[in-house]
C-alpha cells in the first residue's frame, strides 16, 4: 500500500472521497499524479452492508451538529454522509444529464429576486464527460447496457405516464447495473439502495474508483481524517491542510495542491474555517460568496393508494423517471423543469413524509395499506437566492474545536407554483390508474447541497472559474457539488462526476505545463 | 394479514424477547410499582398512536421500552413524562388505560398539542415503523438480500395495471 510523507509537498491532497473527490483522485491517480485523498468517515467494505436504512443510517450518515434556519429543521442533519464513498454509498442513483437551458439559470428564466447566474460551461463542453462519467459508472442505457428492467413501482409510474400522454418515461439513466458491468454484478432487485448497495451492483467510489486508485501505486486513502484547516504560503497559495487523525490527533500534510469536496456544507464551512491575516474571510472569499447561493431541489412527493398490490419495495428503489416536464416552459406558471422519478419508501419512511404528525386510527389504516402503496419523488430547479447559505456559529463548537455551521434556506417564489404543477401531475398520474387516494408528501426538501461555492464568468459573481478552480488562489480547486451555478432539475452525481473528470484534465494540463 | 404473516412475526417478537432478557434489561426485575404503572401508560398511550387492532400487545411493550431508553436520557424527560400522564388522567377523569376505546381516543387527543404528547410521538414513530414486526405486519418482509433480492421474486409481478406487459 502506498503511504505519503506528511511532508511531501508535491501530492495532490483531496479532500472527500464521494462523487467528486473519489472520481477526481482515481482519475488524478491514473495519470501518474500522486494524490492523498482524506476522508472523514471511516471505511466499510461490502460486508458492512445491510439492507436495513436504519442500520445504515447510523453508519454512514453525517451526525454531527448543525443549525438550520429559515425552512430547514433546527437540527438541520443533511443527510450526507461521513464514510468512505460519501454519498455514493446512500443516493439512489438517478444519473441524468442537465439541458442545455439549465446551463444558463439567468438567462433562460431571467426571474426577479434571485442572485442566479448562468454556468461559465455549457451542455456542449461537458456532453464529452458526460459520455465518459456514464461509461465509468454504468449508467443503464448507455455503454451497451439495457434499460434498467422496470420493478412494480416503476411500471406503475410508466402506465399512469402513458395515460398522461408523457412521452419521455424510461429506466434508461440509472447507475445501477442492468447487466454485469465493470466487475460488478446485475442488480438483484433488492430494494431500498438508500441503505446501500450489499453487491455492489449500485456504482459507489466506495468499491469502483477507490480500488483502482489504490492499485495504481499513486493513491494513499487516509479515512477518519477530518480536514480543519487549510493551509498556504506568504504568496497565497495554498500549501498544507491540517487535520484531525482518528484518535483525534491533529496532522498536517503538505501538498502541491488540494481539492475540497466535502459536500456543499463542509466545502464551505472548511474555507471560512480557513480564515487568515491573508484572507480574513476565508480562503477563497474576497468576494464574498463562500457559503452563499445555496442550492436544494424544490421536492415534490406523493403516494398513491392503488387498488391492487405493489409491493415498491421490491427491487431498485428509483428505477426510472419521467422526463417530459425538464424543459422550460414559463406558461406551466413558473421558470425552470422538473424529474418525475420512480421512489419506494420503508414503513418508517412512509409514516413521516406521509403522515408525520398524525396519530390513530387514520394513520394505522393507512399503514396497513403499505403493500398498496406507490411512490413518486420529484426534484425541480431550485433557483440561486444569496441570502440561502452556510455559515458559522459565533460561539458554539464541534468536537474539533471548529464553529458549528448555521445552514440558511428559504423557498424562492418559483417554488410555490412548481410544487402546485408538480403536486398535480403526481396526483393526475396515480389516479389516472385508479389510486383511491393521493397524500402529498409533508417533507418538500431534497437532500441535494449544491452552489456554495459556485463557480462564476466573473470573479464578483462567485468563488470559482469554469474547471472549479478558486478565482483567488491558483492551486485550490472545488470539486463537488458546491460548484454548481445553478442546480438544474436532475439529481447532481453523475453531473459531479463530469465536472471531476473534466477537473482532473485540467489539472494534469496545467501540471504538464509546468504551472501547477 | 395472512396467518403466515402473524407466525413470522410471533416468531420475531421472541428473538427480540429474548435479546432483551440477555441484555439483562427485562423490566420487571428492576422496577417500583409507580415505574409499573407508568411504562403501562405509555405503552398504552403508544397503542392510541399506532392502533393496529390485529398486533400484538408484546410489539406495543417493546417500542415503549426502546421509546422510554431513548426518552429517558433526555434532560428533564421524568418530569415531562409525570406531568403528561398526570394531565391524561386529569383529562380522563379517571385512570387512563382503564377507559373505554372512545374515551381514551378523547383524552389522548385533549392532550395531542402538548409537548409532551409531541416527544413521546418522535421517539415512538422512530422505534414503532422500524420495529420488524411492524414491518411484517404491515407487509415489509425486512432486508431481502439474503433472499437474493427480488429478481426472481416478484420485483415487477404487478398484473392489474391497464395496458402493462412485461
Amino acid at each position: 500500500m502506498t503511504v505519503f510523507d506528511p511532508s511531501d509537498d508535491s501530492v495532490v491532497v483531496v479532500i472527500g472521497s464521494g462523487a467528486g473527490g473519489g472520481v477526481l483522485a482515481n482519475e488524478l491517480a491514473q495519470a501518474g499524479v500522486d494524490v492523498v485523498c482524506l476522508e472523514a468517515g471511516g471505511r466499510l467494505g461490502l460486508s458492512d452492508i445491510v439492507n436495513d436504512e436504519r442500520v445504515m443510517d447510523e453508519r454512514m450518515t453525517w451526525h454531527d451538529q448543525r443549525i438550520g434556519e429559515g425552512l430547514l429543521n433546527p437540527r438541520f442533519p443533511a443527510w450526507m454522509c461521513k464514510t468512505v464513498g460519501g454519498t455514493t454509498m446512500h443516493w439512489t442513483a438517478t444519473s441524468v444529464r442537465l439541458s442545455a437551458h439549465e446551463f444558463r439559470a439567468k438567462t433562460s428564466y431571467g426571474i426577479p429576486n434571485s442572485s442566479a447566474i448562468d454556468w461559465p460551461l455549457t451542455l456542449e463542453e461537458l456532453e464529452p464527460y458526460y459520455a465518459r462519467a456514464e461509461a465509468k459508472m454504468g449508467v443503464s442505457g448507455t455503454n451497451g447496457l439495457p434499460p434498467l428492467p422496470m420493478n412494480n413501482n416503476m411500471k406503475l409510474l410508466a402506465a399512469g405516464a402513458r395515460k398522461l400522454g408523457y412521452k419521455h418515461v424510461t429506466s434508461t439513466g440509472v447507475a445501477i447495473n442492468s447487466a454485469p458491468y465493470d466487475g460488478r454484478p446485475q442488480c438483484q432487485q433488492i430494494g431500498f439502495c438508500k441503505s446501500g448497495c450489499v453487491i455492489g451492483a449500485k456504482w459507489s467510489t466506495l468499491y469502483t474508483e477507490i480500488p483502482k486508485a489504490e492499485e495504481t501505486g499513486h493513491f494513499e486513502l487516509r479515512p477518519n481524517s477530518m480536514v480543519l484547516q487549510i493551509e498556504h504560503d506568504a504568496k497565497g497559495r495554498v500549501s498544507a491542510v491540517v487535520y484531525a487523525d482518528e484518535t483525534g490527533a491533529l496532522q498536517r500534510q503538505r501538498a502541491r495542491a488540494v481539492c475540497v469536496a466535502g459536500n456543499a456544507i463542509e466545502t464551505a464551512r472548511l474555507l471560512l474555517n480557513s480564515n487568515s491575516s491573508l484572507f480574513p474571510d476565508g480562503l477563497a472569499n474576497g468576494a464574498g460568496q463562500v457559503g452563499k447561493n445555496y442550492l436544494k431541489h424544490v421536492v415534490v412527493g406523493a403516494l398513491g393508494f392503488m387498488p391492487g398490490e405493489v409491493h415498491s419495495y421490491r427491487g431498485a428503489q428509483q428505477g426510472g423517471h419521467i422526463a417530459d416536464e425538464q424543459r422550460n416552459d414559463v406558461s406551466r406558471g413558473f421558470a425552470g423543469g422538473y424529474q418525475i422519478e420512480s421512489a419506494a419508501f420503508s414503513p418508517l419512511a412512509v409514516a413521516r413524509i406521509g403522515f408525520g404528525g398524525e396519530w390513530g386510527a387514520g394513520l394505522a389504516d393507512a399503514m396497513e395499506d403499505y403493500t398498496r402503496i406507490a411512490a413518486t419523488f420529484i426534484t425541480g430547479e431550485d433557483v440561486s437566492q444569496g441570502g440561502n447559505g452556510v455559515r458559522l456559529h459565533s460561539d458554539l463548537k464541534d468536537q474539533h474545536g471548529l464553529p458549528v455551521p448555521i445552514v440558511h434556506y428559504e423557498d424562492h417564489e418559483n417554488a410555490s407554483p412548481m410544487r402546485a404543477h408538480a403536486s398535480n401531475s403526481a396526483k393526475g398520474l396515480f389516479e389516472s390508474l385508479g389510486a383511491r387516494r393521493v397524500v402529498p408528501f409533508k417533507v418538500n426538501m431534497a437532500t441535494h447541497n449544491l452552489g456554495t461555492c459556485r463557480m462564476s464568468a466573473a470573479p464578483e459573481d462567485g468563488v470559482c472559474n469554469n474547471w472549479g478552480r478558486a478565482h483567488e488562489i491558483d492551486n485550490l480547486y472545488i470539486s463537488d457539488g458546491s460548484q454548481f451555478s445553478s442546480s438544474g432539475s436532475a439529481n447532481p452525481t453523475l453531473t459531479i462526476v463530469a465536472l471531476a473528470i473534466r477537473q482532473a484534465a485540467h489539472i494534469r494540463e496545467r501540471m504538464a505545463a509546468g504551472v501547477l | 394479514m395472512t396467518t403466515v404473516i402473524r407466525r413470522d412475526f410471533i416468531l420475531t417478537t421472541a428473538a427480540f424477547a429474548g435479546l432483551a432478557a440477555l441484555a439483562g434489561c427485562s423490566r420487571e426485575e428492576e422496577e417500583t410499582p409507580e415505574q409499573a404503572e407508568d411504562f403501562d401508560a405509555l405503552a398504552a398511550l403508544i397503542f392510541e398512536m399506532f392502533p393496529h387492532q390485529g398486533l400484538d400487545q408484546s410489539v406495543y411493550d417493546e417500542v415503549a421500552e426502546r421509546a422510554r431508553a431513548r426518552l429517558s436520557m433526555r434532560e428533564g424527560w421524568e418530569r415531562m413524562k409525570d406531568e403528561g400522564l398526570a394531565a391524561l388522567n386529569a383529562a380522563a377523569g379517571a385512570p387512563w388505560p382503564s377507559l373505554s376505546d372512545e374515551a381514551r381516543i378523547e383524552a389522548t387527543e385533549s392532550i395531542s398539542k402538548t409537548p409532551f404528547f409531541k416527544t413521546v410521538y418522535q421517539a415512538a414513530l422512530f422505534e414503532f415503523y422500524s420495529h420488524p414486526a411492524v414491518w411484517a405486519y404491515v407487509g415489509y418482509p425486512g432486508s431481502s438480500a439474503e433472499k437474493g433480492g427480488y429478481l426472481h421474486r416478484g420485483f415487477d409481478d404487478i398484473d392489474w395495471l391497464p395496458g402493462a406487459s412485461q
